[in-house]
């Protein structure tokens, strides 16, 4: 069966195009490694270039660093293969970081903060369900006003204030280090093989690219649509409980007002990792790739003492550069064709 | 594909059967290198110098409070409005104290969450003037991205204090009638003397800190000149974050600077809840750094109480304390009075005098400050 896939920008709709039988072989594979060669080449540059690189410790504060945005970032990609937005994660994880960071402050036992955070990131993901998949309102609305909501949230329960303190417990969940890494890193690569997996390897996968291609169309072939969006929300909102538990142990303590530095990145990396390896699909592999290459290119620039306007310029550059040359491959696949 | 599988299931085998030979638990704690060093003749001459300026910032802070009374009637029903930056922490514990001050002197507060945004700060001041409030504490924000609207209130003949953004000394903007604030700069002093002291004039220091806030540029200025000048064997490194993005940026940049400059010993984000970001880096990267800030916000003096994650802070006041300062200083100039003065005062607080880290133990003078404001305003009455 011939696919093809969709994203809620629909800028990138030209680049989704499954790789034809007109397309060589040979362009088909240097689109879908292209960013991960390039991720190697920078790698290897560094490393002859920068003494810094040729340590593993640089490596594993890397990983480590970007553990939470890469969580956040395969979430992302959830709902985003339905064609749908889901912008309330980054505050679902601050909001539920809190209430774990405040129920145990005040002697609840970890157990029953741990339900009620998952609790809460369950109904999250039903509330925009609801909205967005029964109601019909558009996901990045909805999701927006979620996302707001639970700022607001964030601050009501930890009346505005740094909730310092979270359990021994959490800290050592997120913190304790194997193989020289801290846990968050290891479960940030557990979910890139649970979703690479669900993605390419079962049916639900294939639905998801049904649904996100052509919405009328799956429900045609019998695809049960509108049961995969409610659930996809659900287990988004769980996953980002998940992560807002992670969050409080990585930092022992909460600021209710970081959420809204967690929301652009992820999707960020989301999206640059669409053109990589399964090109215009959003996937989990590619988001890897995707943000460690930034990470890479930003620790370099860092190191050879870039002020912080510069990283940031790379950052958005990058996306946009990404961004543009998986368009106009898709353009002129989309020439080919005709 | 099938043998990509394979291999990604060996490798969580694999991880998972060398946790228990591997894992470490974050919260183990590591024994320190204790050795003594002897100090050299310039960094014993170093240390000497520093010891005297760090007996008096380490000694508790003398209460500020008002000496002269305030025509309290005059203040009857007059509305005043709290505007900060962003209600965070801080300016929770500040509002409260403004609020409490108005009460006992027979005036409303509005409270306006500037929300971080340069249009909410407008519409704040704005809507000040509008409704005609007696005057405005503005907090932590930059005079200059709402001079237009600090215009008007000055044309509707409304005080505005410039609170928390300024060294005392500094020119006081246009549109405003006084500075109230701390000495930033000599706090970043004060700061660096502390670390010259604990590492024998030889430490090694980082200053997270970003040039986009005035006051933490200050602070960060204010230790790099005091190091510069006092201790030929330290070094000193400012992290410009991105202010927007402190949660991400600090971890990132202080990781990469570690790399760098592994010998580095002293890390000081110049503001309280920066610590939060910067403990996970230390611990991945396995650094025994010492964490300093500034702010005295209870959570950072606990963790210097309990020895977990932080070892000295530039505490103010409690905020509530200085929410009454606010209200006396702007009471003063809705009456027509000259401005009094005040600086707000800090104290360095290690763990040597943090004690329980009650506002007892951290600013004894001020367990009842309330009384004193409550006192001298209505000594004349």
């Amino acid at each position: 069966m011939t696919t093809s896939t969709t994203t809620p920008d629909t800028t990138l709709t030209e680049t989704v195009s499954p790789v034809t039988k007109s397309s060589s072989r040979f362009d088909g594979a240097f689109e879908r490694w292209a960013l991960v060669g390039a991720l190697g080449l920078l790698v290897l540059l560094c490393v002859a270039t920068l003494p810094q690189f040729r340590t593993a410790s640089l490596f594993t504060t890397m990983l480590n660093a970007q553990s939470l945005v890469l969580l956040l970032a395969l979430t992302a990609t959830i709902v985003l293969r339905l064609g749908d937005f889901d912008l309330s994660i980054s505050q679902t994880m601050v909001a539920t970081a809190a209430i774990v960071a405040v129920m145990t402050k005040n002697g609840y036992p970890a157990y029953v903060a741990i339900l009620t955070a998952l609790a809460l990131g369950a109904l999250v993901g039903a509330i925009n369900a609801l909205i967005v998949v029964r109601v019909g309102v558009d996901s990045f609305v909805a999701t927006l006003g979620s996302y707001t909501a639970l700022a607001g949230f964030a601050y009501l329960i930890t009346d505005s204030r740094i909730v310092a303190g979270v359990p021994d417990g959490f800290v050592n969940f997120s913190r304790s280090q194997l193989l020289g890494l801290p846990m968050i890193t290891w479960y940030a690569w557990v979910l890139v093989v649970v979703l690479w997996y669900v993605y390419q390897r079962t049916p639900l996968g294939r639905y998801t690219v049904f649904i996100g291609g052509n919405r009328a169309a799956a429900r045609l072939a019998g695809i049960s649509v509108d049961r995969i969006r409610t659930s996809a929300y659900i287990v988004s909102g769980l996953i980002a409980a998940f992560i807002g538990i992670c969050f409080a142990g990585y930092f022992g303590a909460v600021d209710p007002s970081v959420g809204a530095q967690y929301m652009l990145q992820p999707f960020a990396a989301a999206f640059l990792g669409a053109t990589a390896i399964t090109v215009g699909r959003f996937n989990a592999w590619g988001t890897v790739a995707a943000l460690y290459l930034l990470t890479v290119g930003i620790t370099a620039l860092q190191l050879l003492g870039a002020q912080t306007w510069v990283t940031n310029v790379f950052y958005g550059l990058a996306l946009i550069v990404s961004v543009t040359a998986a368009k106009l491959v898709g353009k002129r696949r989309a020439g080919a064709r005709t | 594909m099938k043998s990509l599988k394979h291999t990604a299931v060996g490798a969580l085998f694999l991880g998972a059967s060398l946790a228990l030979s591997a894992c470490t638990a974050a919260t183990d704690v590591g024994s320190d290198d204790t050795s003594d060093r002897t100090l050299s003749a310039s960094a014993q001459e170093c240390v000497d110098g520093v010891q005297a300026r760090l007996a008096a910032a380490t000694a508790p802070s003398e209460l500020i409070a008002p000496t002269a009374p305030l025509d309290l009637a005059a203040l009857q029903g007059d509305t005043i409005w709290f505007i900060t930056v962003t209600m965070n922490q801080f300016s929770v514990d500040m509002v409260e104290g403004v609020e409490e001050a108005a009460e006992a002197a027979g005036m409303k507060v509005v409270r306006f969450d500037g929300q971080g945004m340069t249009n909410r700060f407008n519409e704040g001041i704005e809507q000040a003037v509008a409704q005609k409030a007696a005057g405005i504490i503005l907090v932590g924000i930059d005079p200059s991205v709402v001079s237009s609207a600090l215009a008007s209130a000055e044309a509707a003949g409304i005080p505005v204090q410039n609170t928390l953004n300024s060294d005392p000394d500094d020119a006081v903007p246009s549109g405003m009638y006084g500075n109230l604030t701390a000495d930033f700069s000599a706090d970043g002093a004060m700061a660096a003397d502390w670390v010259m002291a604990d590492s024998g004039c030889a430490g090694n220091l980082a200053i997270i800190s970003s040039t986009s806030v005035t006051v933490w540029d200050y602070l960060a200025q204010g230790a790099k000149s005091q190091i510069e000048a006092e201790c030929p064997d330290c070094t000193v490194t400012i992290i410009d974050v991105d202010v927007a993005n402190v949660a991400t940026d600090v971890g990132s940049q202080l990781q990469t600077t570690l790399q760098r400059q592994p010998d580095i010993d002293y890390i000081f984000p110049v503001w309280d809840s920066a610590v939060t970001y910067v403990d996970p880096v230390l611990a991945a990267a396995n650094s025994k750094a010492k964490v300093l800030s500034r702010d005295g916000l209870q959570p950072n003096l606990d963790a210097i109480a309990g020895g977990s994650g932080q070892d000295m802070d530039i505490a103010t006041p409690p905020a509530g304390w200085i929410g009454w300062l606010a209200v006396d200083d702007l009471a003063r100039a809705i009456l027509g009075q000259s401005a009094p003065g005040y600086v707000i005062p800090t104290r360095v607080v290690d763990t040597d005098n943090v004690g329980d880290a009650s506002v007892e133990s951290i600013a004894p003078e001020y367990s009842d400050y309330q009384a004193a404001f409550v006192s001298a305003w209505s000594s004349a009455q």
